[in-house]
C-alpha cells in the first residue's frame, strides 16, 4: 500500500480517484470496485453525523445518487463516480459513521460496484502517484484559500 | 503531564500531579460550531456557500447552568456530564479566551457581530464583564449580551454597557407565564426561574439600552397557540423591543427530547405575521384566528400596496432574526441553529433565493388564509 502525505492528509496514491467528489476507489477482485471517501474530503465535511446509502442491488449510472453524508453543518449528496451494479452497501458505517473518520481506506469503505471497465482507463479519473499527488495539492491549496480547513 | 517532587528529611517524595486547572469561564469558553468553522477552529463547511461572521460565545462552568429548562441540552437534569453536553444539538468545542480574541482580531473583517451567552450561574456576572473587558482591548466589532436575568441587576446591565455591550438579549422563549411557569419554573432540579423576574430585567435593560437595542428569544414549538405568540410580538414590538423568532429543534434526551417540531406551514405563518407586527405594523385587527387560537387569517389591505405580497417577496420574514452588524445588515445568523442541514432552512442565514421562496410559499400555503379587507 503506497501512501503520501500531502500537508497533513495520508493519501494512498495507489488508488483511482474522483478528486472533486473525494471519492477513492480500489479494484479488489472480479471486477468488484471498493468505493469510500479520502481523508481530505472527510476534512472538510466536518464531523459526520450521519451516513445514508442505497440499498443494492441498482445499477448505477455516473453521476447518479448512492447516498448522502451529513455532517454538523453541512449535508453532501454521494454521487457514483462510475457505472456499474451497486452490489453491497456498508452496513457498519451506517451504523457508526466514525469509522470512515478513523479508516476511510479500510472498514470506512462505503459500497462496492460491480464493474465491466478498468476505471484506470476512464479520462475523467485521477490514478498514477504523480497525478494523484499534484490533484490533491492542488486541492489542500484550493481549500486553505477558501478557509475550509482548521489551522 | 508534570509533577513536583519534595524532599523530606532527605526521601525523595513523589506527589501527584498538579491538578488540572478547570477549563471555565472567564478563561475559557464555548464557541458554536459555525464559530469554530468562521475561526478555523475546525474544518468544515456550511452546505449552501454565503458569507458568516456572528461568533456566539458560551460561558462554561463545570458544575453547568443552574436552570432545568424543559427543552434545553444544558438543562440541570438532563443526563450526562455538563462538559459533554450538547447545546442546540452539537458540540461548542472550548476554547481558550485570549486565543480566541487573537482569532477574531485576526479575522476582524469578516466579523458581523458577536454575542456573549450568559448561564445561571453564580460567577456568569462577574466573568460576563470581563469576557466583554478583555474582547474589547482588540476587537471592536458589535456586541451582544445574552442574558441570564437571576445574575443580573441594573448596575450590572449598565456595566455591561459601559464595557461596550449595545444589545440585550433576552431568553424569555415561551411566550406566556403559563408555558414559562411548566416548562422553566417547576422544573425537576427545583429552583426554576421566574417570569416576573425575567420581565424585570427585559423593563431595565429597555431603560438602559434603548428602543429597539434590547430583544427577546421567543420560541415557537413549547405549546403556544399562534394568538399567543402573536400576541408576545405585538406586546413586545409596542414596547420597542425586538421579538427573536426561535424554532423548537428537540434536543435528544432532554425533557422534551421527544416533542415534534412546529410542522413548517404552521412555522411560516407564523415567521410572516411576527414580520407584519414587527415592520408593518399589524395589530389584532389585521389578524383572525379561530376557538383554539390558531390563525386562520392575514388581512392583506385591497387599497394599498400588497404588503404581504411584497413581505414574501422580500424573504426578510424568512431570514434568521439576530442582531445587526454595524451597517444594519444581518449580524447574528446562527445557520442551522434550529434545523439539520438536511432539512429545509427554518430560518435563512442569507437572503432566500427566487427558488427558495417558491418552496417556502409553498409551504406556507398563503392562499389558504389571505383575506381583502
Amino acid at each position: 500500500m503506497a501512501t503520501q502525505n500531502i500537508d497533513g492528509f495520508e493519501i494512498r496514491t495507489d488508488l483511482v480517484y474522483d478528486v472533486g467528489a473525494h471519492l477513492w476507489m480500489n479494484v479488489t477482485q472480479d471486477g468488484i470496485i471498493s468505493v469510500g471517501v479520502d481523508p481530505l474530503g472527510i476534512e472538510t465535511f466536518g464531523t459526520l453525523a450521519q451516513i445514508a446509502l442505497e440499498a443494492p442491488p441498482i445499477n448505477l449510472e455516473r453521476g447518479m445518487h448512492f447516498g448522502s453524508m451529513e455532517a454538523e453543518k453541512f449535508v453532501g449528496t454521494l454521487v457514483s463516480p462510475i457505472a456499474g451494479l451497486l452490489t453491497e452497501r456498508n452496513e457498519v458505517v451506517m451504523a457508526d459513521p466514525g469509522i470512515v473518520e478513523r479508516d476511510p481506506y479500510g472498514d470506512g469503505w462505503l459500497i462496492k460496484i460491480k464493474m465491466s471497465t478498468d476505471p484506470t482507463t476512464l479520462p475523467y479519473l485521477t490514478s498514477g502517484a504523480d497525478a494523484v499527488i499534484e490533484a490533491f495539492e492542488k486541492r489542500v491549496a484550493a481549500y486553505r484559500l477558501e478557509g475550509v480547513l482548521a489551522e | 503531564m508534570t509533577t513536583t517532587s519534595l524532599r523530606v528529611e532527605g526521601t525523595k517524595l513523589e506527589l501527584l500531579p498538579a491538578r488540572t486547572e478547570k477549563q471555565e469561564s472567564p478563561d475559557w469558553v464555548r464557541i458554536s460550531m459555525a464559530s469554530a468553522l468562521a475561526l478555523r477552529y475546525r474544518s468544515g463547511r456550511f452546505t449552501r456557500d454565503f458569507d458568516f461572521g456572528g461568533i456566539n460565545l458560551l460561558l462554561n462552568y463545570s458544575s453547568g447552568c443552574r436552570s432545568d429548562c424543559s427543552y434545553c441540552g444544558l438543562a440541570r437534569t438532563r443526563p450526562g456530564m455538563y462538559e459533554d453536553k450538547s447545546f442546540i444539538r452539537v458540540e461548542w468545542p472550548l476554547v481558550e479566551l485570549n486565543d480566541l480574541i487573537n482569532r477574531m482580531a485576526e479575522h476582524h473583517g469578516t466579523l458581523t457581530r458577536l454575542c456573549i451567552s450568559m448561564v445561571t450561574h453564580g460567577r456568569a456576572y462577574a466573568d460576563t464583564a470581563e469576557i466583554i473587558r478583555r474582547i474589547r482591548t482588540k476587537v471592536d466589532a458589535p456586541l451582544s449580551i445574552l442574558v441570564a436575568p437571576p445574575t443580573l441587576s441594573r448596575e450590572r446591565l449598565t456595566t455591561f454597557k459601559d464595557f461596550g455591550a449595545d444589545m440585550i438579549g433576552i431568553g424569555l422563549d415561551a411566550v406566556t407565564e403559563d408555558l414559562f411557569r411548566r416548562h422553566r419554573s417547576n422544573v425537576p432540579s427545583g429552583g426554576g426561574l421566574s417570569w416576573d423576574q425575567y420581565w424585570e430585567i427585559v423593563a431595565i435593560a429597555r431603560e438602559i439600552y434603548g428602543p429597539w437595542k434590547v430583544n427577546c428569544h421567543t420560541l415557537v414549538g413549547l405549546g403556544e397557540t399562534d394568538k399567543e405568540a402573536i400576541g408576545m410580538f405585538i406586546r413586545l414590538c409596542d414596547q420597542e423591543i425586538y421579538p427573536y423568532l426561535f424554532c423548537f429543534n428537540p434536543e435528544e434526551d432532554s425533557r422534551m427530547g421527544e416533542q415534534p417540531k412546529s410542522p413548517i406551514r404552521r412555522w411560516r405563518r407564523i415567521q410572516l405575521a411576527k414580520h407584519l407586527v414587527e415592520f408593518n405594523s399589524y395589530r389584532w385587527d389585521k389578524f383572525t384566528f379561530d376557538d383554539q387560537g390558531a390563525l386562520t387569517g392575514i388581512v392583506e389591505p385591497s387599497n394599498a400596496d400588497q404588503v404581504v405580497a411584497a413581505a414574501v417577496a422580500s424573504g426578510t420574514p424568512f431570514e434568521t432574526d439576530g442582531c445587526p452588524s454595524d451597517d444594519g445588515g444581518p449580524g447574528c445568523t446562527r445557520p442551522y441553529g434550529s434545523y439539520g442541514p438536511a432539512e429545509s432552512f427554518r430560518d435563512f442565514p442569507f437572503a432566500p433565493t427566487s427558488g427558495d421562496l417558491a418552496t417556502i410559499t409553498q409551504e406556507m400555503a398563503l392562499d389558504e388564509i389571505l383575506t381583502n379587507r
